[in-house]
């Protein structure tokens, strides 16, 4: 009936019965509430904007159009050899030539907790529950100790590195600082360590990685993150 | 004099050309977020998905002689995606229970679904979507794959009954029935208050 009703199916009498229904049965009312949930976050995740694009396989170029695709493809690599001999010989590049700067990333999602106020997605009451969601979303249990001069705020996630970034508000001598903590993917390349009049201090844990963006010159939330 | 056979040989006024290629990769590109879509919900792995679907779109321009054009063409990928994804899923739940020397192995406890976890709605904070989205993905999974693809095909797409019921090939009560079913495995699975019910 909820299906339905949600579907727009039912015809008018039989909607409005439904709603009657609704407002003096919480639970069906929190069900087709909760649906609604699910039906929008299915969406998101699957919508048009989400999918790959696709294209029909080409057919098999003929066996001319192969020869000169392997003479490019031979062009290519070969000044890819070049071009990374002379950065080998130049020192280390200041651009990673990967697509996205991961430290640009982590500075923009501090500025954006920043700009919407800096409250947490959500609080932990327990090391125990804050235990259980770093496994669930990062498979590694992870507490926060005290510490004086730290007030740990809660959690947030955010999908920078990768969909699940679990980031960690606190403040810090009333500083707002965030360790970003993901679980990082042997393409990546480490951020610097200062962007923009902000700090970033790396640390790998069990399996993750931290990261602490703070405008203060020192970590000082990376070293309460320890397993439980 | 008319011939019987000759005539029936004929073209009829209403008979659409065949597709060629060119049509095919104009339907396909039409198609393509439907036919992941049902990828997506039998392999419940949506970068698979867009493998199973390119390996489906080979299939199909291989059967191209085959696609009557007055028939719907989204149904006939939609079977053949559907049946490459099944393939792909019994060949994964092989290679799961059985290892190399044979011997059955099994998923380690509080792997996949069950490691992901589902966070009761009542827990999340109003607006935290992206935590809320994970759990419902996590609650998909509970949801059998079938049922998973038609959920999808009506939730994203909007596709009716009938619509969902000619492109898995299955009866259109049979479609209403999977999606009704996985709606309340999910639910069940995202409220807070779980608790056990007689079967």
């Amino acid at each position: 009936m909820i299906d339905a009703y949600l579907d727009g199916l039912l015809d008018e009498d039989d909607r409005r019965a439904l709603e009657r229904r609704m407002e003096a049965e919480p639970a069906l009312r929190e069900a087709a509430e909760l649906q609604r949930r699910i039906d929008e976050a299915l969406c998101r995740s699957f919508g048009v904007e989400t999918a790959p694009r696709m294209a029909a396989p080409k057919p098999k170029p003929r066996v001319a159009r192969r020869v000169w695709a392997y003479a490019a493809a031979a062009a290519i690599v070969f000044a890819a050899a070049v071009v990374v001999l002379i950065q080998s010989l130049q020192g280390p590049a200041t651009q990673p030539w990967k697509a996205r700067p991961p430290a640009e990333s982590f500075a923009s999602a501090y500025q954006q907790e920043l700009d919407a106020g800096f409250t947490p997605g959500w609080v932990c009451e327990t090391d125990q529950e804050f235990a259980d969601t770093f496994d669930r979303y990062l498979g590694q249990p992870l507490v926060l100790t005290a510490a004086p001069g730290v007030e740990a705020l809660g959690l947030s996630l955010k999908p920078v590195q990768s969909r699940r970034t679990m980031a960690v508000l606190a403040r810090v001598d009333g500083e707002p600082v965030i360790v970003f903590v993901v679980r990082p993917s042997p393409d990546q390349a480490p951020p610097p360590r200062v962007d923009e009049g902000l700090n970033i201090f790396p640390i790998e844990l069990d399996g993750v990685a931290a990261y602490e963006v703070t405008p203060l010159d020192q970590p000082r939330v990376l070293e309460l993150l320890k397993e439980p | 004099m008319t011939d019987g056979s000759t005539i029936g040989r004929l073209p009829g006024p209403a008979s659409r050309p065949r597709l060629d290629r060119r049509g095919f990769a104009a339907h396909f590109a039409d198609a393509s977020h439907l036919l992941w879509l049902i990828a997506a919900g039998i392999v419940a792995d949506r970068h698979l998905a867009e493998d199973i679907v390119q390996e489906a779109a080979v299939v199909g321009l291989r059967k191209l002689d085959t696609f009557d054009p007055d028939t719907n063409f989204n149904a006939w990928m939609g079977r053949i995606v559907r049946h490459v994804a099944m393939n792909h899923r019994r060949k994964r739940q092989r290679s799961r229970e059985t290892g190399l020397d044979g011997a059955p192995i099994h998923a380690p406890a509080g792997h996949g679904a069950e490691r992901e976890g589902v966070t009761p709605a009542g827990q999340l904070a109003a607006g935290h979507e992206a935590v809320f989205d994970d759990s419902v993905l996590a609650a998909l999974t509970a949801v059998p794959e079938t049922a998973r693809a038609c959920i999808l095909l009506k939730t994203v797409k909007g596709l009716t009954y009938d619509e969902i019921a000619d492109i898995l090939g299955i009866p259109a009560g049979t479609a209403m029935s999977h999606v009704h079913r996985g709606r309340k495995i999910m639910r069940d699975r995202l409220t807070p208050e779980r608790t056990p019910r007689p079967a």
